[in-house]
């Protein structure tokens, strides 16, 4: 009979995988940190970018931590849960992923030689997490005392855009316009900012230069007639959510038709129940329709001969962007049409793009949609300048409405690493050992910022430290082919608070997730 | 094997693909497999417990320190091995916590019963013997038991606090256990405490700490046309498990007609029933409206203009959680309704929730039906809080049920371990040494959780004995320490019946375990036949696994 301190494997199912004690340890250390290794040189300013080809030989260039992460179809259980920390990161606050995923690796690096020299990983938990309150404390000590301007949320979006492949365009310039888009339609009347009313809409050729701001909404849409109005000026808008074509009951309808009479009757009943929809809305002084469901040709007809301009299946979200921007409320049914119900555009108008229509609903009443309109010379161009466009809206607005903005270019982690170290000196017990191993973890970052920047990473990080100490601010800014030590602040390298405390949080969770786990159970 | 056939009985009676063990080999195989899963647990009992992470055939990743999602989550093939499973499922259905204390101890009984076996005690009498002695570990806990009164927040937030000590949520543990007393002592009412009138809502982004409670229901659906208001203050709330659409017939109706008159009139009539029932909505005085089944594209539009926010398709849990927080009633026919029953909330709103849009309805009179939102950096940390809180959640109903806590820390397990060394030597006959056995097997639990503290287990259970027999029945390990100090003091305590579940389920288990002395299994249905319900989908490679098991067991032993 099996030894008796031994573990029968058979109570598994054939082919179940099991590690565990140290060695289930070592592997998910190594494998988060080989994540986070993926990710790293694409910090920063001076960052490089990967090319990620998928199965099917799809290919996907870009400098942005989430979406590499995301296709590079990572198999480890541990190396997934550093994969789920870039993608809350994404969710909550839309940029800082390649930083918290990096941080993630540092930690977990970290925490492999605290369990070298004996540190029980529960006390590693505990040390990381008390750091990581220490690390909240010195972020709300960095929040900066400034109001938030165009100028400086320009800054934020134009920090976070830098680095990434945003075509011949400097990043001032997208940065104006990003910072523009969220200023328009922030703050509604219920004081809540709608992420979704700023839209993005790219289309390959010209170049990134003619990107440009639309106020409204651009619809991937034909007029549903030919012979409708390219343009129009000044237009009353209906937004419709029915379908425009006969109306059938619940109930399974036939007619029983016994003579021509008949037909005639039923033929001419369905005719002019068509002609009462654009019968109604032009009545109602309607100039452009958008419906989210099917027009019936004949009333597509019909609306042509009235001069109205039609889109027909216009999604949901578009009709939401739509009412949003035009002030137009979407309606189910004609039967009560009036006045409030319908909205104001200073022009809509139908442009083309090579082959592709576009249709530009520009200057309603309501103003409450915009959309950045990207244009760029190949698809992986546009590709990757709407992943750069969709960080930067996120951090402008993160920077509005989520407390405010800190240094960028290392110098809040240097200040974080500070007090951690600082304050690590009064915590009793083992787990100061851990505490002090966070604030390495941190200092990490403006390293990999130097490295990437092609400094010195230990003459970078001294030089940090020294001036942190006599300034209070210190952060890594590029110039020229290498980098130097400089006030962010005044370089204009600025990011939102959100997006730090988001990554030391999301990091620090999962890092102590894996060092807990001490046994892994894999099923075939 | 099928020359170990004794008495004679012949082979042909069982199917070709039959395996048979039995007698000796029987027991050694069946205990050694539930040995084998107390083991597997064994790491991650106490503050120091590490936690176990287990990937399934899709991929999918759980992490978790909590013993029954561990043991459910294995696929676990053995049939003796999965009687032990069941214990941990007993226990968390019974108390909500202690399961991997439970099968700690049924795979220590069966350890200590292994050795009696060899010296020649019979099952039988073994079993006689645990029976005796978990009867009067019981009655021993309940004389000890410390009592709990409702008004007695503290001990309730500590009790909550310690089921949650070891896992994930352990970072958090005040303002949790602080979020965990309030909901349980929220939804209590005259029928007792049902914990499933406290729903939990989980939220990626954003930290543990700000979890929070809503009293009230978060129902997680958008409202179902944007020309709703976003927010009804003071709101009449209509709860409807009916669809506001057109009425069918249930047998397939069609309709002759005609002429376009006549279609017309069906029409009008369909659009007609649509705008009744929306102005019953409004004659009752609903302002907000929360139906079951689908509302018709016509019947959304109305309610819009009367300015209703109305939901469709929410789950008939939310409804009834809907009823139970708002006082009112859920009504199954729209015709039925009256006035009296709407319910009544202060606000009902549509709120965003890390990225994610839902209703909230908040500020009633006396929510009996409460909303706990957990928030966590990662989908994986989320999922371990919810398991923590359910179980925390579990042991304070417990707590309130019972009205008797007892200190944690090893403190039962140790003074039990002593008293039933001296209640043995009471018992005549061959039970005795099953008694002692029993005592010896309890010792498991301070052992362990000293060893998963780094801590010299023979020292701590020698200090825990030295101050249990002078008299100091909460003397338990500090795992943080390693001292022995007063648990009762230090809060750490848990309720009555999680221990005594504990060992009256593993008693069972090992007994029923121990009196089994032929493993007959039908082919391919060796894994399954026990297997329960737990592990459906692992059946078909089960088969090889709890084969190889039977037959040449002692090969795969070695194996690992």
């Amino acid at each position: 009979m099996a030894s008796r301190m031994q573990q029968p494997l058979y109570i598994l199912a054939e082919g179940t995988n099991r590690t565990h004690g140290r060695s289930a340890q070592d592997s998910n250390i190594r494998a988060g940190k080989a994540v986070a290794e993926a990710v790293r040189t694409t910090l920063g300013p001076r960052g490089m970018d990967k090319m990620l080809v998928d199965s099917s030989g799809e290919v996907v260039i870009t400098n942005d931590g989430a979406t590499i992460l995301e296709k590079m179809d990572i198999e480890h259980p541990a190396a997934q849960m550093l994969v789920e920390v870039s993608q809350t990161q994404e969710e909550e606050v839309g940029d800082g992923t390649t930083t918290a995923a990096v941080l993630t690796g540092e930690l977990l690096a970290h925490a492999e030689d605290l369990l070298d020299d004996d540190l029980h990983p529960t006390v590693i938990v505990e040390g990381y997490t008390e750091a990581a309150r220490i690390a909240q404390d010195a972020i709300d000590d960095m929040v900066l005392d400034v109001t938030l301007d165009d100028d400086l949320l320009r800054k934020v979006a134009e920090s976070s855009m830098t680095g990434k492949g945003t075509g011949d365009v400097t990043a001032d310039v997208l940065a104006k316009h990003v910072v523009k888009a969220v200023q328009m339609v922030h703050e509604d009347d219920n004081g809540v900012f709608h992420r979704d009313d700023v839209r993005v809409l790219t289309r390959t050729g010209a170049s990134s230069s003619a990107t440009e701001l639309v106020e409204g909404v651009v619809l991937d849409k034909e007029p549903v007639n030919e012979n409708m109005p390219r343009s129009v000026s000044d237009a009353t808008v209906a937004v419709l959510d029915m379908k425009l074509d006969v109306r059938k009951s619940e109930v399974d309808t036939e007619y029983n038709i016994t003579s021509v009479d008949q037909l005639t009757a039923a033929i001419d009943a369905e005719d002019s129940e068509l002609r009462g929809y654009a019968k109604a809305l032009a009545d109602a002084g309607v100039d452009v329709v958008f419906c989210t469901k099917s027009i019936d040709d004949r009333v597509a007809g019909f609306l042509a001969d009235a001069g109205i301009l039609a889109f027909k299946s216009v999604k949901k979200s578009d009709a939401r962007a739509l009412a949003r921007a035009t002030g137009a409320k979407r309606l189910g049914s004609l039967s009560d049409l009036d006045e409030s119900d319908l909205g104001r555009v200073d022009a809509v108008s139908i442009r083309s793009f090579g082959d592709d229509d576009l249709a530009f609903v520009e200057g309603g009443a309501a103003a409450r949609a915009v959309t950045l309109f990207l244009r760029g010379g190949t698809e992986h161009v546009v590709d990757e300048l709407e992943r750069a466009i969709e960080d930067a809206v996120d951090v402008v607005v993160a920077a509005i409405d989520k407390g405010g903005v800190v240094p960028g270019a290392g110098a809040t982690e240097i200040a974080i690493a500070d007090r951690i170290r600082s304050e690590a000196a009064g915590i009793e017990g083992r787990k100061q050992l851990a505490v002090e191993a966070y604030a390495d973890a941190v200092e990490a970052l403006p390293r990999t910022l130097a490295e990437n920047t092609g400094m010195d990473p230990i003459d970078a990080l001294v030089d940090l430290r020294a001036r942190y100490e006599t300034e209070g601010l210190a952060g890594i800014i590029s110039s020229g082919r290498s980098g130097e030590i400089g006030d962010p602040v005044e370089l204009g390298v600025i990011d939102p608070v959100a997006v730090k405390r988001e990554a030391i949080e999301s990091a620090t969770e999962a890092a102590t997730m894996i060092v807990r786990i001490d046994d892994v159970i894999a099923a075939k | 094997m099928s020359q170990r056939m004794q008495q004679g009985q012949p082979m042909i009676i069982l199917g070709e693909d039959s395996q048979r063990t039995s007698g000796q080999d029987a027991q050694s195989m069946n205990i050694t497999a539930g040995k084998a899963v107390a083991e597997a647990v064994r790491t991650t009992l106490g503050p120091k417990g590490m936690d176990k992470m287990l990937v399934d055939s899709g991929g999918q990743v759980v992490v978790t320190n909590d013993g029954v999602t561990i043991l459910k989550e294995m696929d676990i093939d053995h049939p003796a091995a999965n009687m032990i499973v069941e214990v941990s499922e007993t226990q968390e259905d019974e108390v909500g916590d202690g399961t991997t204390t439970a099968v700690i101890n049924a795979g220590e009984l069966l350890d200590q019963a292994e050795d009696l076996l060899d010296s020649d005690v019979h099952a039988t009498t073994i079993a006689q013997g645990y029976r005796q002695a978990a009867e009067k570990a019981k009655e021993v806990l309940e004389d000890n038991a410390i009592e709990v009164t409702e008004d007695d927040r503290e001990t309730l937030t500590k009790i909550a606090a310690t089921a949650m000590t070891g896992k994930g949520a352990e970072s958090a543990k005040d303002l949790l256990s602080e979020l965990v007393v309030d909901a349980v002592l929220a939804v209590k009412d005259d029928d007792g405490i049902d914990t499933n009138n406290v729903s939990i809502e989980k939220v990626v982004g954003g930290t543990i700490d700000n979890s929070e409670l809503v009293e009230g229901v978060i129902v997680d659906k958008e409202r179902v046309d944007e020309n709703m208001p976003y927010a009804v203050e003071d709101a009449n709330i209509a709860i409807l498990d009916d669809a506001l659409e057109v009425r069918e017939t249930e047998i397939d109706a069609e309709v002759n007609v005609t002429d376009p008159d006549q279609l017309q009139q069906f029409l009008d009539q369909e659009e007609k029933q649509l705008k009744e029932m929306v102005d019953q909505l409004v004659e009752v005085g609903a302002d907000a409206v929360f139906v079951g089944d689908g509302i018709d594209d016509m019947a959304q539009h109305y309610l819009a203009k009367e300015g209703i926010l109305a939901v469709r398709r929410a789950k008939s849990s939310d409804l009834k959680r809907l009823a139970r927080a708002t006082g009112g009633r859920v009504v199954s026919s729209l015709d039925d309704i009256e006035a009296d029953d709407l319910g009544f909330a202060g606000s009902v709103g549509q709120k965003d929730v890390g990225g994610d849009e839902r209703i909230f309805v908040e500020d009633v009179e006396d929510a009996k039906s409460v909303t706990l939102i957990l928030r966590g950096g990662t989908e994986h940390v989320v999922d371990e809080l919810e398991r923590a809180i359910e179980d925390s959640l579990g042991v304070v109903r417990t707590t309130l049920e019972d009205g008797k806590v007892l200190p944690g820390g090893g403190a039962p397990e140790t003074e039990l371990s002593l008293q039933l060394r001296e209640f043995a030597d009471s018992v005549g006959g061959r039970e005795q040494l099953a008694v002692e056995a029993f005592a010896e097997a309890l010792d498991i639990i301070p052992r362990t959780l000293a060893e998963n503290a780094g801590l010299d287990p023979i020292d701590s259970l020698v200090d825990l004995r030295s101050r249990h027999d002078g008299g100091e029945f909460a003397a338990g390990l500090d795992a943080y320490t390693g001292e022995v100090i007063d648990m009762e003091e230090e809060g750490v305590v848990e309720p009555l019946r999680v221990k005594t579940q504990a060992i009256e389920s593993a008693t069972e288990a090992a007994v029923m375990i121990l009196r089994i002395d032929d493993v007959i299994a039908a082919g391919d249905l060796s894994g399954g036949q026990t297997g329960s319900d737990d592990d459906d989908g692992g059946a078909p490679g089960g088969m090889g696994g709890g084969m190889g098991g039977m037959g040449g067991m002692g090969g795969m032993g070695g194996a690992m």
